[in-house]
């Protein structure tokens, strides 16, 4: 019995130590381990030097309603917000299906500055992510469309 | 009963009919739960008929961690007090939920590419499982890498001991991490924001995949003790000689 109990405290002991050693390690890393960054936290990094216009940044956010319009080019001009601060985002490409005004996305690209001589896009800060590549997230939320009607018709009763 | 647990071959019994058992209602609750997850539950309001997905890839995904938490488990139990069939019971395990965390990894890339745009990213929640598919298949690999394979039971069940850390980061990586993958919707605190017609096929899901589970694990399990036992003959015959 004696034996059984020292093999629970070495193995307790083991499990605790490496725990704490890689939660030390996730917790220094937090920076790296996320997926992207908000608009917010890009400005920041932008205008204290960390990130610059050679660094590649993914930018997650709401797409701001009535912001997405294209140009004959087939360029693609939108703006991303995480409802403080706002970034606009240029993409040439295929969006995703998920892909509308008010739904979270991810763009991946370069942060530029840009004049604000450049009619298509609307926002008057002069940031701007050249995207690569467009993510669509989704919510938790599962529903089927009817109930969603349903949903909508109780909150502009309310309102 | 203590009977039952301590001595393999008194177990062995009661296995066979027990699998028949298992598989039986398996058959049945898959049946019923593909029925409703294909036929008699409702399309997403966002995600169309995209949203059947889910219905195979969150109860693997369930299943990957829950038996991987089994395996832990036994193979403590194995470890501190010396227990054959605990040790039997881990390693008959382990190939049950490496697959059903494959098909958690392939399912979900398949859904990935329609919703999000892509098949994979290194986002954490997406990683995270890969590594806990990756602790599988060390497990199984480092139990048969030994010649003494009482040797290799006790180092592969230290491994998939500390595995158990990765269990609650594939978690609350949705929480505490951004992630492009969701925050789970079933144990939100709070209002359930999956509606009731789309629960029921995934709640039926899950427990179809908990009885291939019991019914595999039994099979298996058959296997495992009848190996040890050739294991020990071999090993006799040969101080024998």
């Amino acid at each position: 019995m004696n034996k059984s109990k020292d093999r629970i405290i070495m193995i307790s002991f083991l499990l605790i130590v490496s725990a704490t050693s890689l939660f030390l390690i996730l917790f220094a890393l937090r920076d790296n381990v996320i997926f992207f960054y908000s608009p917010s936290e890009v400005q920041k990094k932008f205008y204290n030097n960390e990130i610059n216009n050679e660094s590649l940044v993914r930018l997650g956010g709401l797409v701001l309603d009535k912001s997405l319009h294209r140009d004959k080019e087939g360029n693609i001009y939108f703006i991303i917000t995480d409802l403080k601060k706002e970034i606009n985002v240029l993409f040439s490409g295929i969006l995703p299906d998920l892909f509308r005004e008010g739904q979270g996305v991810i763009a991946q690209g370069y942060v530029e500055k840009y004049n604000l001589k450049d009619d298509n896009d609307l926002l008057e800060n002069n940031l701007r992510l050249r995207a690569s590549s467009v993510l669509a997230k989704h919510d938790e939320n599962y529903m089927p469309p009817e109930v969603l009607d349903i949903l909508e018709g109780v909150s502009t009763n309310d309102g | 009963m203590k009977n039952l647990f301590v001595n393999p071959g008194f177990l062995v019994n009661y296995l066979k009919p027990l699998s028949s058992w298992f598989g039986a209602i398996a058959v049945a609750l898959v049946g019923i739960g593909l029925w409703f997850s294909f036929y008699n539950s409702p399309i997403d309001y966002q995600q169309g008929n995209a949203v059947r997905i889910m219905y195979i890839h969150v109860p693997s995904a369930w299943m990957g961690m829950g038996i991987y938490a089994f395996i832990a488990l036994s193979s403590f139990f194995g470890l501190v007090y010396g227990h054959v069939v605990a040790f039997s019971l881990a390693k008959a395990a382990a190939p049950i939920g490496a697959t059903f965390t494959a098909i958690c990894l392939v399912s979900g890339s398949a859904w990935g590419k329609p919703m999000w745009g892509t098949w994979w990213v290194w986002d954490a929640r997406l990683t995270s499982v890969l590594i806990l598919f990756f602790f599988y298949i060390s497990y199984i690999i480092f139990s048969k890498s030994f010649s003494d394979f009482s040797k290799g039971e006790k180092f592969s069940s230290f491994l998939s001991i500390i595995g158990l850390i990765n269990l609650p980061i594939i978690k609350f990586s949705v929480d505490y991490w951004n992630t492009l993958h969701q925050p789970a919707s079933i144990s939100k605190i709070g209002s359930p924001s999956i509606h009731v017609d789309m629960l029921i096929p995934l709640v039926i899901m899950f427990f179809s995949f908990i009885f291939i589970f019991l019914h595999l694990l039994v099979v298996r399990l058959q296997l495992e003790l009848n190996n040890r036992r050739l294991n020990l003959k071999n090993m006799k015959s040969y101080e024998e000689s």
